[in-house]
């Protein structure tokens, strides 16, 4: 089963969008705590394909498709799963080059830890079309173990 | 988000209620926390027990304005955060700048 969302490049079209995934993961039985985790892992993706991605001009389009249960083909995720892939129209990014934010000096920035959160939140992060689209694949039955 | 401030002997105590998050939440927190700190209290603790979900853009904040305290010659000090934001904030390796505390007591008594 599939849900697909196409919001305006706006940071009000991200609030309903993790409101949903979020319920859609306890509607599954999610272990307690994992549908935050994921709610974090979301709110980060989106927030950085409005604006980073679409530099937060509404006349931009973010497409995202959840894929859930009932596997009908390999690119499927598992029953417990949960596969989120969100696109964007900007002129991508190189994944490599983000900085470590646990590193030196950027412990103390004010920005840069988004993407490093979507790795630690989720259990499989991976992109395409040059950094316009990010997959995460989120394991429903188990929290992400926080090392900190 | 709801923000409530108020004078504690020498600090300000400062409690969040709800999601601390990219838009009007971390705008408001900012604006909050640019005004106590203009006005010369530079002294804060954050009751963080009835925030239920912070963001890389409220992290971003709170770094924010724990700098400016220090500046100040102040400090920012957290109180009982949630799971998850103790969650949030280690996975970014930033929880063990703060001195966090129990209570509100114990974290005002810490200023003196």
């Amino acid at each position: 089963m599939e849900l697909q969302f196409n919001f305006r490049a706006e940071i009000a079209g991200i609030a309903p969008i993790v409101q949903r995934v979020t319920g859609l993961a306890q509607e599954m039985h999610c272990e307690p705590g994992r549908e935050m985790q994921i709610a974090l892992a979301l709110q980060e993706a989106l927030a950085n394909a409005v604006i980073h991605g679409c530099d937060s001009d509404p006349s931009k389009t973010v497409e995202c498709s959840v894929t859930y249960g009932e596997p009908s083909s390999a690119r499927n995720p598992a029953p417990n799963e949960m596969l989120i892939v969100i696109r964007d129209t900007g002129s991508g990014f190189d994944p490599a080059s983000v900085p470590n934010p646990k590193v030196g000096d950027n412990v103390h920035a004010y920005h840069g830890r988004g993407l490093h959160l979507i790795r630690e939140l989720m259990d499989e992060v991976s992109f395409a079309q040059g950094g316009r689209e990010i997959r995460m694949r989120a394991v429903l039955s188990s929290l992400r173990e926080i090392s900190g | 988000m709801d923000i409530s401030v108020r004078k504690q002997g020498n600090a300000q105590l400062m409690k969040l209620r709800g999601e601390l998050k990219l838009g009007d939440s971390v705008n408001q927190f900012r604006q909050t926390m640019e005004e106590l700190i203009a006005a010369g209290d530079a002294s804060i603790v954050i009751n963080l027990e009835e925030l239920r979900f912070m963001d890389s853009s409220g992290i971003g904040a709170l770094m924010r304005a724990f700098a400016s305290a220090k500046q100040r010659g102040g400090n920012l000090k957290l109180v009982n955060p949630s799971k998850l934001v103790v969650q949030t904030l280690k996975l970014v390796s930033v929880l063990n700048l703060f001195e966090v505390y129990p209570d509100d007591a114990s974290a005002l008594g810490s200023f003196g």
